[in-house]
């Protein structure tokens, strides 16, 4: 009687597994159907190049007097699309990195809230597809193929690989190459490495120290991975550049070689370059604004060439330069342009494009709208955007 | 009884009588016609650092009335019928000759240089604090912006620095303020070690002056930030530069018509509490014999009220100093982060509107009233 009892509870469960078993298989393949069924991607490539953390034109591409970025305006000005009197026309009442990054990714103004409940938090979530997501669930893309370069310093741009939209979301999310990044996965190696000396307590600390690093996305849940190819990109990167992180380049810099090293290693289709060093004007040291034009404008020169140098990307890319916001300009202030308080001249910035497919030499003078980067980016790229309210940039077109 | 008024003063080889007191209406008709015309008198110099030190002057005398009027309301001149006026008379030993004329407009030359006086003397105690803070901001933004992660301390241990130094002085600076204003020696304001007993005997007093002084830096810190906003006016944008410096030096006048009040308000009771502390110690234990003759003059007659300090019993004496030490540590140690949350008020200043060094070591309501900062190009 016992037996019988076991037997038929055994056979319910094995039942039972087989019927939940062969759902996963099901929802796999069909994913795995849909995944093959995508077109491959052969181009353009794009970088998109985040001129932040606030610009304004007068400093770059609109001198008065002078431009701390000759190479973007002298060099490369004539040899694509300038349009100088883009706008942000948001109904948001604050003009920032978070949302300007979001307003170019998604291709709309919308207003952003605090998802951490910190004082002064930036923790936005798109609502809306990302260009990732459109790219990525348009074509054959892998997730190391989508890249966002991020700076130290603004870990909440972490989030804005994949959007909360019901139909896209983390399953065509991007991946992050940031020196946060980089410590998580040195904690994970360390943990693996060193596990045997530690005692039992220092390892249990690490532990719960990576635990917290790799949470950074609630919205991941358990899979808080990247692609196997970041990861070695990341070994080479600690090869070359050490654990101490006192030996790789720092600040824009260190995206600039991030970004170089990426486009040689992990060959992507679509990058974000979020620079952000001229931001720190917010102290009061204008220096650390101009000079941070310079950087990024020296930044911008270093990718042009890796860009050319390279044949898979040589007439095969196209970069866009835009500012997340502008900035103010304060005729009572010492530094008038110590912050970006939803001014006017805060919402005044510019885009420029240059690559295949893009007009050559020419400046757009009437008004645009940095939402229209997105759409422009996707007619591009070919991939419809119909989340995006913004219309693609017509002058941008060859 | 003998009181002060009755002392006769040698002053210039001559013996002077005390006058007898003047109508009081009179002398109100004509104090209330001065004001508004010294306090926009006040206004116009504080648009200047050298005309500011005029109403540090000035405000050097108010405390200097304030103080003797406290100890005034405490004395047995008081009760004997005497005025506020009298008494000051006679423990400032003002000159009987020529006084009528001086009574109420103190020689010009007398005020600003004794404005002069105080205000190097609270830039020598507040110099080394504010000298830090201009390093650590610009050391600790240069390091952030470099990512100059083997030195990133530097910024943070010395812009902290400033802070605990700062605020340590000032819990000092009212009392020394004080003393040197009501004494009229300069000296008095580095009598260090008397000072500070001051301070300690006048802990409640100095807890509220440091939370008066945090309440009224407020409006102080708004009126620094206010001009980078309204800076970025669009309808600025036409006007040249002559009408904006016309504009900005518009709104330093209304600015200044806000922090002259806050600033004759924070040492007037600076000087209260300066004076109470004096009468606390004598009554207690007696004149201390580093009181100057100013101050014993005064204390002479507060304690002829009393025929003795109020000492009491040993054993009470005993339990009330085991009270008194933690009860004091406790509320100068509040008054210490009081004035931490001043400092730090400047620094958000500095964060939402930027001027370069020489505006950002002057708070207005500690060394001189004086807001009027032009930038570069304007």
């Amino acid at each position: 009687m016992e037996l019988q009892l076991a037997e038929s509870v055994d056979r319910r469960r094995f039942l039972m597994g087989s019927l939940a078993g062969g759902a996963v298989l099901a929802c796999h393949g069909s994913l795995r159907a849909a995944e093959t069924s995508r077109p491959t991607y052969s181009g353009p490539n794009v970088i998109l190049i985040r001129f932040g953390g606030g610009a304004r034109r007068r400093e770059s591409i609109d001198p008065r007097p002078v431009t701390y970025s000759p190479y973007l305006l002298h060099h490369l000005a004539h040899r694509g699309v300038l349009f100088k009197n883009m706008l942000i026309d948001s109904a948001a009442p604050e003009t920032g990195h978070g949302q300007g990054t979001l307003n170019i990714l998604v291709g709309r103004y919308d207003k952003y809230d605090d998802v951490s409940g910190q004082l002064l938090g930036e923790r936005f979530e798109a609502r809306v597809p990302t260009l990732f997501e459109y790219v990525r669930s348009s074509f054959q893309v892998p997730a190391h193929q989508t890249l966002i370069v991020n700076g130290e310093d603004r870990t909440q741009e972490e989030f804005y690989t994949f959007s909360n939209h019901h139909l896209f979301g983390a399953r065509f999310r991007s991946n992050v190459l940031s020196l946060y990044r980089f410590k998580t996965y040195l904690l994970r190696q360390q943990i693996a490495e060193h596990s045997a000396e530690w005692s039992e307590q220092k390892l249990a600390e690490k532990k719960r120290d990576l635990a917290k690093m790799e949470a950074l996305d609630y919205r991941r849940g358990d899979d808080t991975s990247q692609a196997a190819e970041i990861d070695d990109f990341w070994a080479e990167w600690r090869r070359d550049y050490g654990d101490s992180g006192l030996v790789n380049p720092r600040g824009d810099r260190l995206l600039t070689e991030l970004t170089i090293r990426a486009l040689k290693r992990l060959r992507p289709k679509l990058l974000m370059v979020n620079y952000n060093d001229c931001d720190y004007v917010h102290w009061g040291n204008m220096a650390h604004y101009t000079l941070g034009i310079s950087i990024m404008d020296a930044g911008i020169r270093r990718i042009v060439s890796a860009v050319e140098s390279d044949e898979a990307y040589r007439d095969n890319t196209v970069i866009v330069v835009v500012p997340d916001c502008g900035r103010d300009d304060s005729r009572f202030a010492a530094v008038p342009c110590q912050h970006h308080f939803n001014t006017r001249s805060s919402r005044e910035i510019f885009a420029f494009v240059i690559g295949p497919g893009v007009d050559r030499g020419r400046v757009v003078d009437q008004s645009t709208q940095q939402i229209q980067v997105a759409a422009t980016v996707g007619q591009l790229m070919g991939f419809a955007t119909p989340h995006a309210e913004g219309e693609p940039l017509a002058e941008a077109f060859a | 009884m003998t009181t002060i008024l009755d002392q006769r003063h040698d002053i210039a080889g001559e013996s002077a009588a005390v006058d007898p007191p003047r109508p009081r209406r009179r002398r109100a008709w004509v104090g209330w016609l001065l004001w508004p015309i010294k306090f926009a008198l006040g206004v116009v110099l504080c648009q200047h650092p050298l005309g500011a030190l005029f109403v540090v002057g000035w405000s050097q005398n108010m405390m200097q009335r304030a103080a003797v009027k406290s100890w005034w309301r405490r004395s047995e001149s008081r009760q004997t019928g005497a005025t506020a006026d009298d008494f000051r008379i006679a423990v400032l030993n003002v000159p009987t000759k020529g006084r009528r004329r001086w009574r109420w407009v103190a020689p010009i030359w007398h005020t600003w240089r004794r404005g002069l006086a105080t205000a190097l003397n609270v830039l020598v105690v507040t110099l080394p604090a504010t000298a830090l803070w201009v390093f650590a901001w610009s050391l600790g933004w240069n390091n952030s912006f470099f990512k100059h992660y083997e030195q990133s301390h530097l910024g943070f241990v010395i812009g902290v620095s400033g802070i605990l130094i700062f605020s340590a002085v000032m819990l000092y600076l009212p009392i020394a303020r004080a003393r040197q204003a009501t004494t009229g020696d300069w000296r008095t304001f580095y009598d260090f070690r008397f000072n500070w007993r001051l301070v300690r005997l006048g802990s409640w007093e100095m807890l509220g002056v440091a939370i008066l002084f945090a309440l009224a830096s407020m409006p102080v810190m708004i009126l620094r930030i206010a001009p980078y906003f309204l800076g970025s006016d669009p309808a600025l944008a036409g006007l040249s530069d002559e009408e904006l410096r016309e504009r900005l030096g518009e709104y330093f006048l209304f600015s200044t018509v806000i922090v002259i009040p806050l600033y004759f308000l924070v040492w007037r009771i600076a000087a209260t509490a300066y004076a109470r502390a004096v009468v606390r110690g004598a009554r207690r234990y007696g004149p201390s014999t580093a009181l100057v003759d100013i101050e014993r003059r005064a204390i002479a007659s507060v304690l002829a009220v009393q025929d003795a300090p109020n000492r009491g019993s040993t054993f009470g004496g005993i339990l009330r100093g085991g009270i008194r030490l933690p009860v004091t540590t406790l509320l100068l140690g509040t008054a210490y982060l009081t004035w931490s949350a001043v400092a730090v008020q400047i620094f958000v200043g500095q964060f939402f509107n930027y001027v370069p060094v020489v505006p950002w070591m002057n708070h207005p309501l500690v060394l001189l009233p004086w807001l009027r900062y032009f930038p570069a190009g304007l």
